[in-house]
Parts: C-alpha cells; structure tokens; sequence
C-alpha cells in the first residue's frame, strides 16, 4: 500500500517535470520572449555588478555639472547635484529591480495561491477570503505602508511586503473570475472523477487554463511598483539618498521637467525597458504554457 | 410684453458691457497659491495654507504694515498698567453685511478663539473687559518682548452678529470687515474675493494689508510647481509667490513678466543631539565642515544667503553687527582641527533626520558630500512632514538621530525663533529640542525673551554661537513672479502676496 | 440569484465594521500628528500636546475605537474635517463630482478603445497591428502618469492655449487633458486584456468548430468568442472604476482638481483623522458595492458561475 501510494507520487512528480520541461521547451523557441529573458538578465548582471563596472562615483556631487545635457562625459547628463544619470541608473537598479521583482513575485505568489484556493473551493472559503480582501483593498496603500513601517519598523522585508501587499487582491480577483468559468467545465470534472490530487487538479488542469490574465496584469504592473517604492523612502521603508534608485530619480527630476527633461527620461527608459521585456517573456511564458497549443 | 421683454434685454446688454468695461481695466486678479487652506473660517490655526488668504480675508486690530506694527482695526492703543492695555476701535466699523463693530464683537472674538484652542498664543489674554461701545480693555497674564503687538494681530476679527449667523462657523462663507468679501468658495480649487463697495476705512487711514486697489481676486489653489508656472506662463494666474527657483529665467527680463525677491521669514538649520554630540569642538567641526555656498548653490539656485543665526536678518531684534561677525565660515582646516581634538576620526557616522520636503532632500545630501570629504559617513533619515513633525519632538525617538535639519520662522521676533527649539520651558521633556539641559543657555534665552534688548539677544547668540548648540544655514529668498498686469507686487511680512494692495 | 444578492448585501455590514476597525487601528498606531498641521510650525511642542490632550487624542485605544464606533454605526455621524471644518460626507460628496466625471470618462474610454485594440491585435495575432498595437499598450503603461500629464500640458495649453493648465473652471475643457492622461494606463491595460483573453477563446475547440462549420468571422468573433473572453475584461473594468472612485492622486494634483483624491491623500498626510476614516468607510462600501455588481454580471455572462453561485444555495 505504502509503495503504491508513493508509485503515485514519483509518477505525478515526474508527469510535473515533464510539463514543465514541455512550456521551457516552447519557451526557447519563442524569440520574443528569449530577447525578453536576455535584455532582463543582463540588467540583472548590470545590477550586481554595478559598483565595479559605473563610470562615476554615483554619489560624487559637482556644482559644475549641475543639469549638465548628456555629453561624452555623461552620456545621459548630470542631475540637479551634479551627479553622472547613467551611474546612478546603472546602480539603481540594485534597489529598483530588488524591488520591483520580488515584490512583484511575492504578490503574484501569494495571489495565486490565494486565487485557486477560492476559485477551486468556492463557497464559505470564497465568501471570506473575498471579504477580507473586500476589507484590506479598502485601506489606502499608503496608509497600510506606514502602518506597517510603524509596527514592524524599516528593513528591505518590510518594504517588499508594503510594495507587495497593494498587489496581492487584483491578483486574487483576475485568478478567481477566470477559475469560474472553467471550474464546471469537462475536463475539471472528469479529472476530478479519476481521483486526480487536488493540488493537482489545480495545478495541472485549472491553472494553465485560467493564469493568463494574471501574467498580464502581473507584468504590466511591475513598472508602478518601481515607482512606488521611491515614495516609500519617505515613511522609513525603501531606500535612503544617496543610494540611487529609479522611482526616487524620477520624482527627482519631476519638477525639472520641462525644463532638464533628460532627468526624467532616462530614469523612465530604464523602467520602460523592465516592462517591456517581462511584458515580451510573459507573453510567450503564457503561449507557452496554453495547453491548447500543445504540439 | 414683448417690447418690455426687448427693453429688460437691452438694460441687461448696457449693464453687461458696463460691467465689462471696467473689467477691461485689470480689475481682477488670479493669484497661484501652493497650499489649500482649507477651513477659511476666523478662529482656524495658522496652518501653512492659511498664511496666504489670511489678510485678504481678514482684519484684526493691528497689522504689520512694512516693518512696523499699527493699528488695523484698532485707533488708539492706552496702557492701564504693565499687563492691562485698553484698545480703542474706531467707531465707525462695518463688516460686509452691514453690522456695526463693537468692543463686545472683541470680547466675543477673542474668547472663541480661545475656546478652540487652535490660536495657543492666546492663552496669554486673560479676559477682555468691554468699558464702552468702542473701548474694549486687555487683561494680560505676561507679556514678553513683543507679545502685545503680535497678540493683538493674532485673533481675526468679525462681529458676534455675522458669526452667528453663519451655518458651518465661516468655514466656507466668511462675512467680515476686510475689504474683500468671499463671494465663491470651491473648496480645493478656488476662493473668489469681491471688493465691498462700502468699505469702511478711510483710504488716507489704510494700512497696506487692507488696500483695495483691484475689484476682485481669484485665488487659485495649484499644488504641483511645474503647474504654478505652466499656469503663469500660460496666463491663467496673474501672480505667484510660489516658483520655483530654477524656472526664474524663465520669466525674469521675459517680455510680459516680472519677478520679485523677497526674504522668507523662514531659516533652515542644523540641531545637533547633545546626548550624542556632548563635546562642542565636535558639533563647531560640524558647522566648518558644511560649505554653505555649496547649499544654496544646489538647493536654492544661488538664491539665498547664509544666515547669522537661528532666524534671518528681517527681524527687528536681529542685532546688526552679527552681519559682519564670522559664523562658522567654511573652513576645512579648522573642521580638521576640531574634529581631531574632538577626537573624531574618519569613519564614523551621523545619522542626520530630516524632513523630505522641497529643498531638503539636497540640503542633506550637500551636507552628506561634505562631511565624506573628511571620511565621516552621514546616514540620512528621511521623513515626510507628519512623521517628522512628530518625531522632532519626540523625546523616544531622539536616540535615532544625531542632528537634525529643521526650519523656523516667526511672524514678529526673532526671540520666538529662538524659542520653539531652545527654550526648554516650550518643550515636553525639559529639554532643548537638541536635548541640552544648560542652566546659562536657559538664563540667557529668558532674559532676551523677556526684554529683547541688543545686549541680550546678544549675550544669548554669542552663547549658542559659541557652544553651536545649533547651527543656522540659510535664510529663503522667495520668487515672486507676475505678469505686467502686476505693475507692482505687494506682500506681507510672511512672504505672501497681498493682492489688494499690488499696484495694477 | 436574489438570495445570492441578498446575502451578500448582509455581508457588507461585517465587512463595513472590519474597515472601520481596521481602519482606525491603522490610524492609531501611525505616528503623526493632527494637531501640527493643525496649529502650524509656529506652535510650540508644549501648545501642540495641550491641543492633543484637547481633540481626545490622548484617550486609551478602546474608548477612543468605542466612541468611534459609536458615531459611525448607531448615529451614522462621519464627523467634521479637521481640516476644512466641513461635514466629512459632505466634503467628499463635493469632490466625489469632479471624481465622478474623471472615472466615468476614463472607463469609457479604456473600454471604447482598449475593447476594441485588443481585439484587433488578437485577430490579428501576430501580426504587425498586433506588434504595433501592443508595443503601444506597453508604452502606455510605462509612462508615468505625471510625464505624459506634464507634457500635454507643455503642448496643448502652455503652447497651442487651446486648453487651461489646470483646474475645474473651464467645464469640460478642464477634464479633456486629465482625461487623457489618466486613462492612457487603462486604455494600455485593456487593450492587453482583451487580447489576451481573446487569444485563449479563439484557440479553444468550440471557436474552431464555429469557424469550420462556415459561421462568418464577424458572428464568430461577437456571438462566440466575445462572451467568452468577458471574465477578465469585467474583471479589470469593475477594479479600475472601483479603484478609480477612489481617486487618481497624481492626476488631481498636477491639474489641481479637487477631487476624492486629493482629498483623501491631504487627509492622510495631515492626519485628518475624520476624514481619513470616514473617506475610508464610504470608498469601501463603494468598492464592495461595484465588486458585488462584477459577480452579478459574471452570472450573466456565464451560466456556468450563475449555476455556481445557486448551487451553492441549493447545498445549505
């Protein structure tokens, strides 16, 4: 008995690997998706590698290159210290990938398993779990961000659960609308009948038929929360000056606008790019995973 | 019918184009203001929004008119004895709905603004007597150096009758004796003035906060600043006090524009933590090591200028020969010196609070690129205006900072600078903000307090100069920019613009 | 289906009672000051306690959350703005208008042009209007609101003066340039919905038999596909107004609207304490409110989850 139920297990680990292996191997044919991965890896590497590789002192401020136009010096200009932009973009992105990424992971993670739990079980666990969202979206993020700076004080975990918690019922919502319409369908029901796991039903049958709304509205969110982090540094979360971070760059340079735009455009590139490539691969992770393009 | 109707019509047309004829005068005017200043009723705080509708709206029974204090209201001012004053009205006051204004619309006014506690500087009033229609007599508790003026302007007037008569206490809808009546109130967006036309005043008698040179005002509440000079760029407001330094060039020796300065009466400054900075070699190392040029060249565009003391040179108990003495001039080698007898070596770290308002954000990081040319690492901790308004004061946060950069204004002296951040009878915890307990420090500031005399206001900032309790930076330069409808701009002792009493 | 509707209508007074016990425990345990603001940075840190100890701000936590409570549910009393010295509900009536005009415009346009985008780039699956459109949508959605705010200000009212910079004086004129600004992101995020969800019902099985059996692609599209790709769409729409009601902070501050926003936003910084906790009450009730009316409509676009939903009755 105790063989057999383990047989199971090893099968369905295995059957797992297999998709998995499956959407990897369509998502290496997608080229969009793989300039998508690359461009983002190589921020990543810029990032890591950014106290070696930036041409200035991000911190090095000069009165004489106050709102300097970008130049063969500074190919994206100085800022109002005098500071070199793509230095500090360059390491920024530390703090604003860091960020951006992780909280955009631990909300969706938090999202989707919340999401399938109520999309999959329906009724009381539905009506509470959505209630209490009903109750948490009420609360301005802000406010539930100096809260819990207040009660749980600063600290880079802090500030991924302020930026991360503002995401987490919009997640739940997209999962469980769609886990409606496909939850009576067939093919649930008849994978139900031949005593499939739970966890693997959801995992299996209900996701890959109902996740795609959430890997839009995931990737297209991640560039607000970039910018949401600079306003974070503000109530004792986020990062301090002078360590450069997108977002903060950008409101920097918010009322120079008309005036130097070069302080916002480049910081603002930087985040279009982000979004653009998590757009790119989430678009072909979502082709990928489609189980009605299995060929 | 109809040709009556014709005739309705036509007086309508002529009224009309009356009524456009003189506003082809320049006889409106649109001032951009920052702050909303929401409740405009009489007995409000002075919160930040407020300062710039407030003479507009308002009159009270002095004024300060250019540098000096007269009466608004107020006709003659006797003394009884050291802390009894009657205050004489002129007697032929009118507010905007025709009720006369009587000693017992005094009594009245200060009372309730008492009452709401939102005016603290009044506590000092102990009771107003009213003697006679027109003479209403002052009971004081104390008075310091300079209190009788400023109390006497502190408390709006209006009479009993209009205040009562009003639904939401004059939140919205204030009826009082300025010569500007509020005729529109969109909470947020716009206050709409009209000129009364039965003004009370004698225009030979005026001050300039009540002056009525134009026939109505707009104030048009614009929060972000690139929108404060799109908006005078495109011509929707005729003046600003609120633009930004590093778009001046924009307007100044442009065709159709001009621009003022004009001093703030705010200055910012250092605190530094006497619990964590006993040694006075460490905190003056401190002040050489911060090249103010360098601050007002990164924060202020180049406009502003060093200060003297915790507070600018505009006050008229601001001893002039401190202009010319030396005040913690930048100077690397004495910050050396003093950090090395201090025995401050390279390596160490400051934690600097501060408010992440405006110019803030560059003054502490100036201040973070100067100490790091000695090796001294400055750990910033920013906070938006609440959080740092609480924690300023806070005497369990005061182990999470070294030095702070605050700023203080006054709207009389320079003693009441002085004495929100080192008087320590104004605080919580009996302590400077700074955390000081020294006896002499206290003796002095009392003394200045109590009589402002050159010789004491000086003792007091030789002192705190000497000890660099704390360290003033810069005093603000505002720019006031309008167009040429604006021939001459006029403002108050706060920086705001008075818009009755510009010229057109 | 009304059962339903009724019980969940029950649900939203636990769920009123949550936030405002939420809400105010939030309040109290975020440092800051109501009567700073409220006195300015002239009064002194003796004068500012006196006022504290004044406005009940000293009180323990459950006196104060009982006298809370007590306003809100058994005298339905919102309070007084600290600030404005207004009726909380009054106040956010008053900016709810202009509020009201900004969301009801952007929603129809995200709808009207995002909809249709979307389902354009999904019949066109990659295709060139499906890269160009979709690269737009993304652009869309990265620009930071203020900058496209700030430069069609810079053109169409600085430049051209065909609009007002800012304000609510203007009428309409005043709503065009927020308008456009705020719902780009919407526009961007619709359109990438729609095709999204487009794309999974066009390749479903149902859709292709449709399209075999000679059905014309127009009745396919509409009568099939559409319906079936609604969940989501409904979804972001009934999100994006509630968020929406709720005030776009950045767009009503660069164009100086005094909307729910704002209002809200200058309460929180202020720490208007009434108005914090009154604007909160009335946004989530609202929000539940139009969350409710996304599940209703799910019913109707899908029989399936209306089945759902009365079966769950049958059950009880």
């Amino acid at each position: 008995m105790s063989t057999a139920v383990k047989d199971t297990h090893v099968g369905v680990r295995s059957r797992r690997q297999g998709q998995f292996g499956q959407v990897m191997h369509r998502l290496r044919k997608n080229k969009v998706a793989m300039i998508g991965l690359v461009v983002l890896v190589l921020l990543i590497l810029m990032a890591i590698l950014s106290p070696y590789i930036t041409p200035y002192d991000y911190a090095k401020t000069s009165k004489a290159n106050r709102y300097a136009l970008p130049s063969w010096e500074h190919p994206f200009g100085c800022d109002a210290m005098g500071r070199d932009i793509l230095s500090r973009i360059m390491y920024g992105a530390r703090a604003s990938l860091w960020l951006g990424l992780m909280s955009t992971l631990v909300a969706t993670v938090i999202g989707v398993l919340l999401g399938s739990l109520v999309g999959y079980y329906g009724g009381k666990v539905d009506n509470i779990v959505m209630r209490i969202l009903d109750i948490i979206q009420a609360i301005p993020g802000m406010l539930l961000s100096i809260a819990i700076s207040a009660a749980l004080g600063s600290g880079i975990g802090n500030t991924i659960l302020a930026l991360s918690i503002g995401g987490i019922p919009m997640t739940v919502r997209l999962l469980r609308g769609s886990i409606l319409t496909v939850r009576k369908q067939e093919y649930i029901e008849a994978a139900e009948k031949i005593n499939c796991s739970k966890w693997r039903v959801i995992t299996s049958h209900i996701l890959p038929n109902s996740i795609a709304p959430v890997i839009v509205s995931v990737t297209m969110g991640i560039g607000n929360t970039i910018l949401q982090a600079a306003s974070l540094s503000y109530i004792g979360l986020g990062v301090q000056p002078p360590t450069p971070e997108w977002g903060a760059m950008l409101s920097e340079g918010k009322s120079m606008l008309t005036k130097y735009p070069h302080l916002c455009i480049f910081p603002g590139l930087a985040i279009m790019i982000v979004v653009l490539c998590l757009n790119m691969l989430g678009d072909g992770l979502r082709d990928a995973m489609d189980p009605k393009l299995k060929n | 019918m109809k040709k009556f109707l014709s005739l309705v019509l036509a007086l309508i047309m002529v009224l009309s184009m009356a009524s456009f004829a003189s506003a082809e005068q320049g006889a409106s005017v649109v001032v951009g203001l920052a702050g909303d200043p929401g409740n405009i009723g009489p007995f409000q705080g002075m919160g930040l929004g407020r300062i710039g509708i407030l003479f507009t709206t308002y009159e009270m029974l002095m004024v300060k008119d250019g540098d000096s204090f007269r009466g608004c209201l107020m006709k003659e001012l006797t003394p009884v004895d050291d802390l009894t004053y009657d205050v004489e009205l002129y007697d032929y006051i009118v507010d905007q709905a025709g009720n006369k204004l009587t000693a017992s619309d005094i009594k009245f006014c200060f009372e309730s603004a008492k009452a709401t506690g939102n005016l603290p500087k009044l506590a000092s009033v102990e009771s107003v007597e009213v003697i006679s229609d027109y003479v209403a007599r002052f009971h004081f508790t104390a008075l310091a150096a300079g209190d009788l003026e400023s109390l006497l302007m502190e408390c709006p007037i209006v009479t009993q009758a209009a205040f009562e008569a009003s639904a939401d206490q004059m939140a919205t809808d204030p009826i009082t004796t300025s010569p500007y009546q509020v005729v529109d109130y969109k909470t947020g967006s716009t206050i709409t003035y009209k000129r009364n036309e039965n003004y009370w005043q004698k225009d030979e008698l005026l001050p300039t906060t009540s002056k009525h040179n134009v026939d109505e005002i707009t104030f048009k509440i614009i929060p972000d600043p690139v929108q404060m000079v799109n908006a005078l760029k495109a011509k929707e407001i005729d003046i600003s006090a609120a633009i930004d330094g590093s778009y001046i060039s924009d307007f100044m020796g442009v065709e159709g524009f001009d621009v003022t300065q004009i001093p703030d009466n705010t200055t910012k400054f250092l605190v530094f933590n006497f619990d964590s900075i006993p040694n006075a070699a460490e905190r003056q190392a401190i002040a050489y090591a911060v090249d103010v040029e360098d601050i007002i060249a990164f924060a202020f565009d180049g406009i502003g200028y060093h200060a003297k003391t915790i507070g600018n040179t505009k006050y008229p108990d601001f001893v002039p020969a401190w202009s010319d003495e030396e005040y913690y001039e930048y100077d690397e080698e004495k910050a050396q010196s003093l950090f090395d007898e201090a025995g401050v070596a390279a390596g160490k770290t400051y934690r600097l609070l501060y408010n992440v308002a405006d110019d803030n954000t560059k003054i502490v990081t100036t201040i973070q690129a100067a100490l790091m040319d000695f090796g001294i690492n400055v750990e910033l901790i920013g906070y938006d205006n609440a959080l740092f308004g609480t924690y300023k004061y806070d005497d369990k946060k005061s182990g999470e900072w070294d030095i702070m950069l605050d700023e203080a204004g006054s709207s009389n002296l320079l003693t009441n600078v002085w004495k929100l951040s080192l008087d320590r009878r104004d605080q919580t915890y009996g302590k400077t903000i700074g955390h000081v307990l020294d006896d002499q420090l206290q003796t002095l500031i009392e003394a200045a307090i109590n009589d402002n005399t050159p010789e004491n206001m000086d003792a007091f900032h030789q002192y705190l100069k000497e000890q660099c309790y704390e360290y003033g930076l810069v005093s603000k330069v505002n720019n006031l920019a309008h167009t040429t409808v604006v021939t001459k701009a006029a403002t108050c002792f706060r920086g705001q613009i008075l818009p009755g009493a510009c010229e057109y | 289906m009304i059962r339903y509707i009724g019980k969940r209508l029950l649900w939203m007074i636990p769920v009123m009672l949550g936030i405002a016990v939420l809400i105010f425990s939030i309040m109290y345990i975020c440092p800051g000051d109501p009567a700073s603001s409220l006195l300015g940075p002239s009064a002194t840190a003796v004068e500012l306690a006196a006022k504290r100890e004044e406005m009940g701000l000293n009180d323990p936590y459950i006196v104060r959350l009982g006298r809370y409570l007590y306003q809100t549910f058994i005298k339905f009393d919102l309070g007084t703005s600290y600030k404005f010295g207004t009726s909380v509900f009054a106040g956010l009536m008053e900016r709810m208008q202009y509020t009201l005009v900004i969301a009801l415009l952007c929603m129809a346009l995200q709808v009207f042009v995002g909809t249709p985008l979307g389902i354009m780039a999904a019949t066109h699956h990659n295709g060139v209007w499906d890269r160009v459109s979709m690269f737009l949508a993304l652009v869309g959605v990265s620009i930071p609101a203020f900058w496209l705010a700030l430069m069609l200000v810079l053109i169409f009212a600085v430049n051209l003066g065909w609009l007002p910079t800012s304000g609510v004086s203007n009428g309409l004129a005043s709503f065009i340039l927020p308008c456009i600004a705020n719902s780009f992101a919407g526009i961007a995020s619709q359109a990438r919905h729609t095709r999204s969800s487009m794309l999974e019902v066009i390749r479903s099985d149902y859709i292709v038999t449709a399209k075999a059996k000679g059905l014309s692609q127009k009745t396919v599209l509409f009568k099939h596909a559409l319906p079936n790709a609604l969940i989501p769409i409904i979804t972001i729409v009934g999100n994006g107004m509630g968020m929406m009601l709720g005030g776009t902070v950045i767009i009503e501050n660069v164009f100086a609207i005094p909307g729910v926003g704002r209002y809200m936003t200058d309460a929180i910084n202020s720490r208007d304490y009434p108005v914090v906790m009154g604007g909160v009450l009335i946004l989530g009730l609202i929000f539940s409110l139009i969350m409710l009316l996304v599940d209703i409509v799910y019913a109707f676009v899908d029989p399936r989850i209306k089945a759902q939903y009365e079966g769950r009755k049958g059950k009880k």
